[in-house]
């Protein structure tokens, strides 16, 4: 037996023929089609399109035999496949190489081969197109040239084959690459059919049916109304429409949902030169990163208050001596001036009060200075201790009862549960309690339905006290300003503007909040504080018994 | 008790604020002395009986706490109240540390400053009046001075218990 030829590129060849997919795949006509056209044309028994595997070859299409494979070493074409010319065996039996060869002694019993090898797009020998009969013979000029057009069309088929194939795959791939991607993504055509949507687009907009059933459809059909979908249909529809006009790249457009979620939103038109072919919507759930923005932005904001209250707190210290000795002067001055007065009375009545006022005014800097200092003061230098928050209310209760009852405010406390311990300064909680009672009077005691409502809830390591009076809330225009220094919507005179920011960084230095919520019809306020871990003996058996 | 009283002596850097406080503490004793800060205030200490001090804390050359460290170390027992703008623990707890009797917040009522200093001045003056008649005493015995010395302390302390007693008594009715 001859030696095998090899090609030179046999792996790259192997890689060639493997990317045709063509091996061991179903019979089909249009390769039929040719294999009859060449049978037909040289006028031989048999044609065939063979593929070359590693081992074998492999027949795309044959006529006159009925094989489908022989193995590679006793082939002919393995020979056409290693030169550019068709090769052309006329007699077998006077060839060396072919002489024993069982196919020419046995079997189809060949005599005369003549084959044109297949090329790849990239150069590499598929296979042959071959003619071959049992007896010698010779093909004329005419028929060489139809078998090699002949060649070229079975190496355009399997090249089709080929880009089919890789474009199924990719296909395949872009899909489930589509489908896991967390953004939910739907494609139209020119006309305004599915092209395709991914099962995230069909869940985020609740669709009916599946992807694939809705691939060609109106996507309409399968979804609820807009106006289900979205907290405000209107302006979707509104921007929809524009963007659809304009056929622009859009990024990030955001929305609110129905159900709360925060969406965002790119369009991205498709053109084929200047014709507008459809569009891709892709839909991405935001909500958890707004909120995470959000958060940020309001320990930002606490922490510039912070900042801000510490530096107050430094300058206040400072100028605490300064202040606070001209103070004394004009105090004393005025008590001076008062007991004078007094003991010339009468007919200084006049007089008598305004030195009054002095006295009073200078009280009222005197706190304004001492309570800017605690602002910004590091006091933690007091030792926390683990008290009851039973006792901690019933300390301030007992403050300003008096208070509510003589003004007939009507001041309701709900159950306080037992046995809940914080880890506090209780002087301090009992003022910022104490802080919040006492806006909550001045802010319903002239109305007509006048009452401050006091709860208390233990929700696992957290408390709540919600103090809630009768007033309609605080309006939107305000609500952020009221725990900065200074401001304060008492009447000159009547407050330090100093109260809620103070409250404010009491509990947040206790590791607690304090915020007003706006969405509450009344005027709702809410202290939020860790509950201690270790609780006092007396709680525990509270519990027990 | 009353004459040989004491002198009041004010420290006090801010002039009108010193002003006032003299003024209102004539009342109280029959003659009021001033200084301007914790130096001059230690000259007037040693030139003359005093039964009290009021001070402020932070002044320019000595501060209150200085004065009040510097009259201790010269063996002086005068009572000192503190006026102070500061209110700062830290200040107040080292001023009763070093033996200060009490103290007063800037800005302060006229009459809480006259009733604290009042109490003072009893008991600077009692303190006085001890140190005359233990002086005397010691003139005639014939025990050495050792001995004058721990009699002196232990009737000191005898004496001061009494005192401190009745006011605080007094005080309570």
């Amino acid at each position: 037996m001859a030696i095998i030829p090899i090609p030179p590129d046999e792996t790259e060849r192997m890689r060639a023929v493997e990317r045709t997919g063509v091996l061991d795949s179903p019979r089909e006509p249009a390769f039929d089609q040719i294999a009859e056209l060449a049978v037909a044309t040289c006028g031989t028994n048999i044609a065939a399109i063979s593929i070359i595997d590693r081992d074998r070859q492999w027949f795309k299409a044959i006529k006159g035999l009925a094989v489908s494979e022989t193995p590679r070493d006793i082939s002919f074409c393995q020979y056409t496949i290693v030169q550019s010319e068709p090769f052309v065996v006329e007699d077998a039996l006077l060839d060396s190489r072919f002489r024993e060869n069982p196919l020419v002694l046995d079997g189809p019993r060949i005599r005369f081969y003549a084959g044109v090898r297949l090329i790849s797009q990239n150069g590499h020998a598929l296979g042959a197109l071959c003619v071959i009969h049992p007896s010698p013979m010779r093909l004329g000029e005419q028929q060489m040239n139809t078998l090699r057009l002949l060649a070229r069309q079975a190496e355009l088929l399997l090249d089709i084959r080929a880009q089919e194939r890789e474009f199924r795959s990719l296909a395949s791939r872009l899909s489930s690459v589509v489908e896991s991607m967390h953004g939910a993504i739907l494609a139209k055509d020119q006309k305004g059919h599915v092209i395709f949507a991914n099962s995230a687009f069909c869940r985020l907009f609740k669709a009916s049916a599946s992807p694939e059933l809705i691939t060609g459809a109106e996507f309409s059909d399968f979804s609820p109304a807009i106006a289900s979908l979205f907290a405000n249909p209107e302006y979707f529809l509104r921007s929809t429409c524009a963007i659809l006009e304009a056929k622009k790249v859009v990024n990030g457009e955001t929305f609110t949902m129905a159900d709360g979620r925060t969406l965002e939103r790119d369009y991205v038109p498709t053109f084929v030169g200047n014709d507008f072919q459809g569009h891709m919507w892709v839909y991405r759930d935001v909500t958890a990163r707004k909120n995470a923005e959000r958060t940020i932005e309001r320990q930002r904001a606490q922490m510039a208050v912070a900042a801000r209250l510490s530096a107050l707190g430094e300058m206040a210290a400072g100028i605490a001596h300064e202040i606070n000795n001209p103070l004394a002067i004009i105090r004393s001055s005025s008590q001076l001036l008062s007991s004078c007065l007094e003991k010339r009375a009468p007919g200084f009545d006049q007089e008598v009060r305004l030195s009054a006022k002095i006295n009073d005014t200078t009280t009222r800097i005197a706190k304004i200075v001492s309570n800017l200092r605690s602002l910004g003061k590091a006091d933690d230098k007091e030792p926390l201790v683990c008290c009851e928050v039973k006792s901690i209310l019933h300390d301030t209760l007992e403050l300003c009862a008096a208070r509510f009852r003589e003004n007939r405010v009507s001041l309701e406390v709900g159950a306080i549960p037992e046995g809940v311990s914080i880890s506090c300064r209780p002087v301090m909680m009992v003022q910022v309690l104490l802080n919040l009672l006492n806006n909550a009077f001045d802010a319903v005691k002239d109305l007509a339905e006048k009452w401050v409502d006091v709860e208390v809830h233990h929700h696992g390591s957290e408390i709540e006290i919600y103090v809630t009076d009768s007033g309609e809330g605080i309006p939107q225009a305000i609500r952020d300003r009221i725990m900065e220094p200074f401001f304060t919507t008492k009447d000159v005179g009547s407050g330090t503007g100093l109260g809620l920011s103070l409250a404010r960084t009491i509990l947040e230095r206790h590791g607690g909040t304090l915020s007003l919520m706006p969405e509450y019809r009344h005027t709702r306020f809410v202290v939020r504080l860790p509950v201690a871990l270790a609780q006092p003996e007396s709680g525990t058996t509270a519990r027990a018994g | 008790m009353n004459n040989e009283a004491g002198k009041i002596l004010v420290v006090e850097d801010e002039d009108d604020l010193r002003e006032i406080i003299s003024g209102l503490l004539q009342s109280v004793g029959p003659q009021v002395v001033v200084a301007q800060n914790g130096r001059d205030a230690l000259r007037e200490l040693e030139n003359g009986n005093f039964c009290a001090v009021v001070s402020d804390i932070n002044m320019p050359v000595m501060s209150g706490l200085e004065l009040l460290e510097a009259a201790r170390k010269q063996g002086r027992d005068v009572p000192f109240v503190f006026v102070t703008a500061y209110g700062e623990r830290n200040n107040l707890l080292e001023a009763l540390r070093l033996g200060a009797m009490d103290f007063i917040e800037k800005p302060f009522d006229n009459e809480r400053l006259v009733e604290v200093v009042k109490k003072a001045v009893e008991v600077g003056t009692a303190q006085l009046s001890l140190e005359k008649e233990l002086d005397r005493l010691s003139e005639g015995t014939s025990a050495s001075s050792e001995q004058i010395a721990r009699m002196r302390n232990m009737r000191r302390a005898a004496l001061l218990m009494k005192i401190e007693n009745e006011i605080y008594c007094k005080k309570k009715d």
